[in-house]
């Protein structure tokens, strides 16, 4: 299961910017100055599932544990975005 | 008594090559089959899913333009709701705080990429942007 500490590596590895939402923390990823990606974050005492973390990152739920836990760096995941044509 | 397809047709056709022949292939679909049914059983168990109508953004002053459905998938122990054309999604412990969550996320990347310039937005927010302003539209109290 994918958690708020997943959110935040990949936050911290994607250097995006935080944005107070209503009620939610997001991060935004901008990229030559353009939006490219926004992400929730579920704040929570305990540990709360994050599973709309792949669809909101454009990327599969593997994708986006190697983003967290290391394999896959910011240039790599950048190259995945642009070769779904989403970059 | 249950016999299996193989005995029910050697009773009936007694031992011949093409019967044992017959009789490999329907255990191999049979096997085949059963593997199936487990692995539906399984996808069945880890992703349940249901739709649900969006009526209403209230108490927020925001007016439904067209009227759109939500997808709640049940994972992992949590839910997740997404609405597939506009690239939003949500997660929560339940499936009303799922789609809760989601509404408050479709309001604010709304809002959001609203306060953006379109020079600023990427392809997949400049998309969501256009749909998004067909989609909804904020009600001005006054």
């Amino acid at each position: 299961m994918l958690t708020q500490d997943d959110a935040e590596a990949i936050a911290d590895k994607l250097g995006c910017t935080p944005y107070e939402g209503r009620s939610h923390k997001r991060y935004e990823l901008f990229v030559d100055d353009k939006l490219i990606t926004r992400f929730g974050v579920r704040r929570a005492s305990k540990e709360k599932g994050h599973g709309h973390l792949p669809g909101e990152l454009h990327i599969t739920q593997k994708e986006c544990r190697d983003l967290s836990k290391c394999p896959l760096s910011k240039d790599e995941y950048l190259q995945i975005l642009r070769e779904r044509n989403i970059l | 008594m249950a016999t299996s397809v193989e005995e029910q047709l050697r009773a009936v056709f007694g031992h011949t090559k093409t019967l044992d022949e017959l009789c490999e292939r329907v255990a191999g679909l049979e096997s085949k089959v059963e593997q199936v049914l487990k692995r539906l059983g399984e996808l069945g168990a880890l992703r349940r899913s249901f739709l649900a109508p969006i009526e209403t953004l209230e108490p927020e002053p925001y007016e439904i333009l067209r009227p759109f459905t939500v997808v709640v998938m049940e994972a992992e122990g949590e839910f997740e709701a997404a609405i597939f054309d506009l690239g939003i999604f949500a997660s929560g412990d339940t499936e009303e705080e799922a789609i809760a969550n989601l509404k408050e996320t479709l309001l604010d990347t709304f809002d959001r990429l609203n306060e953006l310039p379109d020079t600023r937005l990427g392809k997949g927010p400049f998309r969501q942007k256009s749909l998004l302003n067909k989609w909804i539209r904020k009600v001005e109290k006054g």
